[in-house]
């Protein structure tokens, strides 16, 4: 009968056991059952784990909750941990179900296996042996809910955490500003964020899904875009920054900007579509009014050149003549004043004014039309009209021509033109009569802004380039106008106070020749003072 | 510690006797045992209670024991030295309210050997507070009390607090005083154990799954020779309850008292579904020979170093109507000669004397030895 009872004791603890997965809730139920039926005074289950230094033992539940000063329970916990500590649990193990008497109250420790120990404080009489036994496998049962409710309280850690991270990822979806999709390839959406909804013109994410069927015919304003949209992800499993015009549920349209690629499964079998989308309407119709200010633009300034062809030629056809004929006034002035005229002192002064006046009529017209030249040859060059002649030229002709050509700046002064350029420079395909221009133009320049001393012309093959140095020691390039001087209309000097020495277009005209032809132009420093101008062409 | 009692069973009476009580004891507190039949009501008893200078606590009765006689009307009061530090908690039969964390909220820190409780025997949560007494304080202490009540079953206010005549509630006395608790009923199985597959609370439905009070009929008529159809079920019944089994001590009793309109039976006292109840049968002579036992554990438990002031004696009000003209025989086996004794008949009882669970027994004997100051 004892027998009996027992079995239906047991059975009614091994009911409670498991039957939640919160550990707390789990153990208030099933150890106040054991306790109950078993007729204990008090009873506690143990967390024990054996780590590298000591054994890790915890109370993770006890009946009763509140213990005085001298409760057994307590006297009996600290006992266990004693043990714990001194052989640790793996130990501890080999020693039980074991019982320790107090009077005629007794602590029995039962192993719940792999998650700790079971302690039940009972009075007289204890427990049998039998007994212990028949409870063997029911706190194997409890020590599996234990365990069970570890791991879901690891799992409902793990449950909240990726919730959070979810809620975290969900936020930057649905707050992105750019739109965000998986769609079918049938043209169904599957998810979308709010922004892509609102720039299809739906009220809520859940409105375009529910709504469209086929994005390829109710949004694409050509259909076939959507069409090359699937080849392409077909083909190559992504696409970036496709551009098609789409039509919003009101009817007007826009640009939008997608990338995106498709999903597969094992098999390489396509499952979906996923990507981002931006509206690029107002970059389009930023790119649409800057292509026509670019066109508007371009036409002025063809505009600009034709007006300067044209004034500089009829500026042009009249200097000729005002030059032509000073000209022959000088001639003439010469040949009367080579004549023995024997003419007054008031007359022949007078005629020799005139003639210093012809003089400056020619000089000031030969400037003017070397300006209407140079402006010329800027419009020509900006337009792209410059006629090129690319043939192979031997920088060695090109430097001999342009010394020959300025040698006679150097006549009759204190500055001495030095050459020093070797005879095996390399031929360039290049245009030879541009490349003569800039090094006169070089070469003229140091002449005019070097007093004394010596214009030196070097050349020498520099990593597959040939660089051609002028180096003066005139007056030299101040630092802070050594950046604007390749710049159009800018000289050196005060051009308000000073007399000019050019038109301030010889070394933009300059720049815009060697650069054309695959060169650098630049202006190097010179510690003995003056100034190195310096260019480069690359060798064929 | 000092007894009065009072006969008349009036609120004059009983206002007349706390008075000399307290005066007694003003350092101390009053336990006041009533008989239910005296008719207090709150309306008579609050102002009274609430003018008591000294912590009180215990409730109406269907009697009330003194000096060896059942009483029907009156009161006894004891007046004692400790001090005791009493809680009244209400809500006994809200389903809604975990006990466990009410305790743990309400009740202090302080340290006691000995709790007594008194709780509204008609309540349908007494199982689950009872349980949730044992969460928090352990058997490190003795526990002795009863359920108050009246025999007529009909809720009614009954627990005497310093706040007035309360119902559905429990009054705790938490004394720093030893004692010695006994606890025997004398009931033996007359059946096989019956799984209780359907119940509410204290209502069983179905057991092994057949009509409870079928199963109990099969039981009782063919043991007792007589029939449900002849008598009222409650004067068949209160001689066959229910049993629930525990390890290595008697089954705990559960007391039906009626059957509803569904023929569900009704106990004092829950019966969980997953237990398994035998149904039970005593003779007179073993139900006063177990009352005799009560008194020895009570004194057995008693600490040898501590002087009894009192013996209390807490028995179930169907003992007393089973055993009919026998029940002095029971009154006198629980009477020690050497130690002034009290008692009351009760609607089921609460004891325990540190080597059995806790639990809120019915039909049962309790016998308490409470230290002198």
């Amino acid at each position: 009968m004892r027998s009996f009872i027992g079995e239906r004791l047991y059975y009614e603890i091994a009911m409670s056991i498991g039957n939640s997965l919160d550990l707390t809730a789990m153990l208030r139920e099933s150890l106040s059952t054991y306790l109950r039926k078993l007729n204990c005074l008090a009873g506690a289950v143990l967390r024990c784990e054996d780590g590298d230094a000591e054994c890790r033992c915890e109370t993770v539940y006890a009946i009763p909750k509140r213990m005085q000063k001298n409760s057994f329970l307590k006297r009996a916990l600290d006992e266990v941990r004693g043990r714990l500590s001194e052989g640790g649990y793996a130990k501890c193990l080999s020693v039980i179900p074991s019982v320790e008497a107090v009077g005629d109250k007794s602590y029995y420790l039962m192993t719940l296996p792999g998650f700790g120990l079971l302690l039940l404080v009972k009075s007289a009489p204890g427990f049998s042996e039998a007994d212990l036994k028949s409870l063997a496998p029911l706190n194997a049962k409890l020590a599996n809910s234990c365990h069970s409710c570890d791991v879901n309280r690891r799992l409902q850690i793990e449950i909240k955490e990726r919730e959070k991270a979810e809620r975290m990822y969900r936020a930057i979806v649905d707050n992105a500003l750019d739109g965000i999709y998986q769609s079918t390839l049938d043209g169904g959406y599957i998810h979308v964020n709010p922004a892509i909804a609102r720039i299809f013109g739906y009220t809520s994410a859940d409105e375009m899904i529910r709504m469209v069927n086929d994005v390829g015919a109710m949004h694409y304003v050509y259909p076939e875009d959507r069409q090359r949209f699937i080849e392409i992800l077909l083909e190559k499993g992504q696409v970036g920054g496709f551009e098609f015009e789409f039509r919003k549920t009101d009817g007007s349209t826009g640009w939008i900007s997608t990338s995106a690629r498709l999903e597969v499964d094992d098999d390489g079998k396509p499952l979906y579509i996923e990507g981002t989308s931006k509206d690029i309407t107002h970059q389009k119709h930023a790119e649409a009014a800057l292509m026509e200010a670019k066109a508007e633009a371009e036409r002025l300034s063809q505009m600009k050149t034709n007006l300067i062809t044209m004034v500089s030629h009829e500026l042009r056809t009249p200097l000729t003549s005002i030059l032509g004929f000073a000209k022959i006034i000088r001639k003439r002035l010469d040949e009367v004043q080579g004549l023995d005229l024997s003419l007054e002192g008031a007359a022949e002064s007078k005629l020799s004014k005139v003639g210093d006046n012809v003089g400056v009529i020619i000089t000031e017209g030969e400037r003017l039309t070397e300006l209407i030249n140079n402006v010329l040859d800027l419009a020509k060059l900006e337009a792209g009209h410059y006629e090129w002649n690319i043939e192979t030229v031997f920088m060695k002709d090109v430097l001999k021509h342009s010394l020959l050509s300025t040698e006679v700046l150097f006549r009759g002064t204190p500055v001495a033109l030095v050459k020093e350029v070797p005879d095996d420079l390399p031929a360039v395909e290049s245009d030879h009569d541009r490349l003569v221009q800039v090094t006169i133009n070089l070469i003229s320049n140091a002449a005019k802004f070097t007093p004394e001393g010596e214009v030196r012309v070097t050349a020498a093959e520099e990593d597959g380039f040939i660089v051609v140095r002028v180096a003066d020691s005139g007056i030299g390039v101040p630092q802070e106008e050594a950046d604007v001087i390749f710049e159009t209309f800018r000289q050196l000097g005060n051009t308000l106070t000073d007399k000019p020495k050019g038109t301030g277009l010889g070394l933009p005209i300059c720049r815009e020749i060697v650069e054309h032809l695959g060169g650098k132009i630049w202006l190097e420093s010179r510690e003995e003072g003056g100034s190195v101008f310096a260019y480069s062409v690359p060798v064929r | 510690m000092k007894v009065y009692t009072d006969t008349e069973g009036t609120s004059g009476s009983l206002q007349r006797v706390l008075g000399e009580a307290a005066k007694a004891e003003p350092e101390g507190c009053l336990l006041v045992l009533s008989c239910d039949a005296n008719g207090f009501t709150p309306e008579l008893l609050d102002p009274i209670l609430k003018n008591v200078p000294v912590p009180i606590f215990g409730g109406t009765f269907p009697a009330v024991i003194s000096e060896g006689r059942k009483m029907t009307h009156g009161s006894v009061v004891v007046a004692m030295g400790w001090k005791a530090q009493v809680y009244s908690l209400s809500g006994m039969s809200d389903p809604e309210i975990d006990f466990e964390e009410m305790l743990d909220a309400q009740v202090g820190e302080e340290e006691f050997k000995t709790l007594m409780v008194f709780v509204d025997g008609l309540s349908t949560r007494i199982n689950a507070f009872i349980e949730a007494l044992y969460m928090i304080f352990g058997l490190e202490i003795n526990y002795v009390g009863a359920g108050a009540g009246s025999a007529s079953l009909q809720k009614k206010p009954c627990l005497i607090t310093n706040d007035g005549l309360k119902g559905d509630g429990v009054v705790l006395a938490a004394l720093d005083m030893e004692s010695g608790v006994g606890v025997r009923h004398g009931w033996e199985s007359v059946s096989r154990p019956y799984k209780v597959t359907e119940s509410s609370r204290n209502t069983i439905m179905s057991l092994d799954w057949q009509p409870a009070f079928e199963v109990y009929k099969s039981v009782v008529e063919p043991h007792s020779g007589k029939s449900f159809t002849e008598l009222p079920f409650f004067d068949l019944a209160t001689s066959y309850p229910f049993g629930i089994a525990k390890l290595g001590s008697e089954r705990v009793i559960r007391d039906p008292v009626s059957v509803d309109q569904d023929l569900n039976i009704i106990c004092v006292g829950e019966v969980p579904v997953g237990e398994y109840v035998d149904i039970l049968h005593g003779e007179p002579e073993n139900l006063i020979t177990a009352t005799g036992e009560a008194l020895q554990r009570a004194w057995a438990d008693f600490p040898d170093s501590a002087t009894p002031g009192l013996s209390l004696f807490i028995d179930c009000l169907s003992r007393a109507l089973f055993l009919k003209e026998k029940y002095s025989e029971e009154l006198q086996a629980a009477t020690s000669e050497d130690v002034v004794s009290v008692g009351i008949c009760s609607i089921g009882e609460v004891a325990n004397s540190g080597k059995d669970y806790i639990e809120f027994y019915n039909k049962t004997s309790v016998v308490a030895f409470l230290e002198d100051k």
